[in-house]
């Protein structure tokens, strides 16, 4: 999962980033400004945007606005010092999906975070489930048949998207999803994470379940009977 | 405070006015129309004493009237010749005697009002009387019962008119004052209906069309703008400075839940501590500064004087290590240090120190902020601090010393500045009486100019120049 991060507050915005890419494991871009914010969020596609208000050069308003008419769907977390119902509801009807005050609690961030992510990508809960693979996206665990799979941290993240996407994934969406902005370099390694993991999950006797899909990508999916 | 009603006051003193000239026109009236109801009265009595007179003849030797001709019975008369002989009688002997005969004009005979006139001594050259004219006394009355009957019957209708015409005028004044001072009330109402959340306010056309409340509409218009731009401006204040204190924490706050998230090295929990240090510094720099711009700017104006030189040259020698980080020198005039300002001295150190650090912020490394005084016209000292930084634009220049303005929003966090120093000194150097403005060339630098009274130089009332 990537994350752009908005946030003109260098030393909040440093802190959020380490939250989100320690604690949560995602990838993440930082815009100090509206303007880089609005060019970022419009030339990468991120699993989420953490959007401060008072940005300078461009308001988060105005940024959402710019995003959701050019039919951005990214599911976008707005942190605002204002707690007033007025706001609150012009900004969720301005196309936010979820907002959070400051001071905020930073487990909280993540959480809702999290939250707004696996329903943009059409999961109920936390826990992702393919055949008898199972990965639980808050404690970071992968199983299979209840085993516990010990995998890297990289290797994780290529899980959780492929597990989180069940679709064909291509090459550059993954890197893309991986990867904050320089992902492009990055590119010869991703099938050293695939064969990692294949070794890991797909052990010798159990049903295959990650694939390739010649010209197009990866995908996990259960066999088929 | 007793309150005092307009309204009353006009109806009652119109009222007053109206019911003196009315009463003192019903008695001039009335004493006129007696006088000369009285007049022709007298004048009837008069003629009936004539034709009295003139019937007199003379019957051997003796006095008499001829053919009595009747009188009115309720009419008393006498007449008598100069010897004291009675030649006629209307009514009792008394009339002889009485007070009518001493006093004529006014007397009560029977229980009757009666007014008389009385001719003493009248020749009658016609009838002669051995030898002589005779000469006659007469005395005529006649009851007064029906003229002063009827004066009352007219002092009672006017009367009355005047009670009605006053009771009818008072309504009519009364009808006149609320309907004309009705635009004012609507003013008030207008007024009234206005609060912190709704600022809508709009004279009404017809308060406006009266020449008297017009001019109190438009200065209630201008009043009402004022307060509006006086409240917007504190109130994006509260705002900008909740935005700025709740960053503030949550800086804090998510530097210390990031700590307490995983296991660290001992080096690694000491520089989460390092961080929280110096995130609780900044919040204490905020809260610091958004104290000392409310003292500051909580009026009074200081009196105090200062020599120059004891504010301006520690400043820049605490800026010093700042300027070395930076890279950037201080140079400065020394003319003029030696003068004596209208300024506090602690107050005048803290504008110096943020002009200054604002103008180190701004300039690149390796360049000179300058710091020129120079004397002008009228006496005062100019102090004008410049950087060889990127200049303010135009559009900036209007709002640079408003609180919590930054014109370079991405750099001035990056500098870690709240964007209150420009408004801190200005609000001092107004405080001590003095004036700050800047100077801009887009792309060669900005210049802070600082005009302090000095003790020879003229203060105006109001030295703030915008």
């Amino acid at each position: 999962m990537r994350v752009l991060i908005v946030e003109d507050e260098e030393r909040l915005a440093r802190n959020i980033e380490e939250g989100v890419a320690r604690v949560a494991g995602f990838a993440v871009d930082v815009a100090h400004d509206g303007e880089d914010g609005l060019h970022l969020a419009m030339s990468n596609e991120y699993d989420a945007i953490i959007l401060d208000l008072m940005l300078p050069q461009l308001s988060g308003k105005a940024l959402l606005a710019s995003l959701r008419s050019a039919g951005r769907r990214t599911p976008v977390l707005v942190l605002t010092a204002v707690e007033d119902k007025k706001s609150t509801i012009e900004l969720l009807n301005a196309g936010a999906d979820d907002f959070l005050s400051k001071p905020f609690d930073l487990g909280e961030l993540l959480a809702r975070l999290k939250a707004l992510i696996r329903r943009a990508q059409g999961h109920a809960t936390a826990r992702l489930v393919t055949a008898d693979l199972e990965l639980d996206m808050n404690t970071r665990t992968v199983k299979r048949n209840g085993a516990v799979i010990d995998v890297t941290p990289m290797q994780y993240r290529v899980l959780e998207y492929l597990m989180a996407r069940t679709a064909v994934v291509s090459k550059t969406e993954l890197l893309e999803h991986l990867y904050d902005y320089n992902w492009e370099k990055f590119s010869n390694v991703l099938e050293v994470f695939i064969s990692g993991l294949r070794r890991k999950i797909d052990r010798e006797g159990l049903p295959k379940l990650i694939h390739t899909v010649r010209g197009h990508g990866y995908v996990i999916r259960a066999p088929e009977r | 405070m007793k309150q005092t009603s307009i309204r009353k006051r006009i109806l009652i003193w119109f009222l007053l006015l109206q019911g003196i000239i009315a009463v003192s026109g019903l008695f001039g009236g009335l004493l006129y129309a007696r006088r000369q109801q009285l007049n022709a009265f007298i004048a009837e009595l008069r003629g009936r004493m004539s034709t009295l007179l003139a019937r007199i003849e003379n019957q051997n030797g003796q006095l008499r009237l001829s053919q009595p001709e009747p009188v009115p019975p309720n009419h008393l008369f006498f007449l008598r010749s100069s010897g004291g002989k009675i030649i006629a009688l209307n009514g009792s002997e008394r009339l002889l005697s009485d007070s009518a005969m001493h006093q004529p004009g006014s007397f009560i005979y029977e229980g009757k009002r009666y007014r008389a006139v009385l001719w003493r001594s009248v020749p009658l050259p016609d009838e002669e009387l051995e030898g002589t004219p005779a000469v006659v006394d007469l005395l005529y009355a006649m009851p007064t019962a029906d003229i002063d009957s009827h004066f009352r019957k007219l002092v009672i209708a006017a009367a009355t008119v005047t009670v009605g015409f006053l009771i009818l005028s008072a309504l009519v004044t009364w009808w006149a004052i609320v309907k004309g001072l009705a635009p004012l009330n609507d003013l008030a109402e207008r007024a009234s209906a206005m609060d912190a959340e709704n600022w809508r306010f709009e004279v009404p056309a017809q308060a406006l069309a009266t020449t008297e409340l017009a001019p109190l509409g438009n200065a209630l218009t201008q009043l009402i703008a004022r307060l509006k731009a006086a409240f917007d401006r504190e109130r994006r204040f509260v705002s900008d400075a909740g935005h700025e204190l709740k960053t503030a924490v949550a800086i804090q706050k998510s530097t210390l839940q990031l700590l307490e998230r995983g296991e660290r090295s001992v080096s690694g929990y000491k520089q989460g501590i390092a961080r929280a240090l110096e995130d609780t510094n900044r919040t204490e720099k905020l809260v610091t500064s958004m104290l000392r711009l409310a003292s500051s700017e909580s009026g009074g104006t200081s009196q105090s004087v200062s020599v120059l030189m004891d504010s301006l040259t520690p400043a820049i020698a605490d800026l010093g290590t700042m300027a070395e980080k930076l890279d950037v020198k201080i140079a400065m005039n020394s003319a003029y240090l030696q003068k004596h300002v209208i300024g506090d001295v602690d107050e005048l150190s803290v504008v110096w120190r943020n002009v200054l650090e604002n103008a180190l912020q701004h300039s690149p490394p390796g360049a000179e902020v300058s710091v020129d005084v120079q004397s002008t016209s009228d006496e005062a000292l100019e102090v004008c601090i410049a950087d060889a930084g990127p200049g303010i634009a135009a559009e900036d220049l209007p709002h640079v010393f408003e609180r919590f303005y930054r014109a370079d929003h991405s750099r001035a966090r990056k500098t870690g500045g709240f964007g209150l120093g420009l408004a801190i000194a200005k609000s001092l150097v107004e405080r001590n009486r003095g004036s700050i403005r800047l100077r801009s060339i887009l792309g060669r630098g900005a210049c802070v100019v600082i005009r302090l009274a000095t003790p020879a130089s003229k203060i105006s009332g109001n030295g703030s120049l915008h």
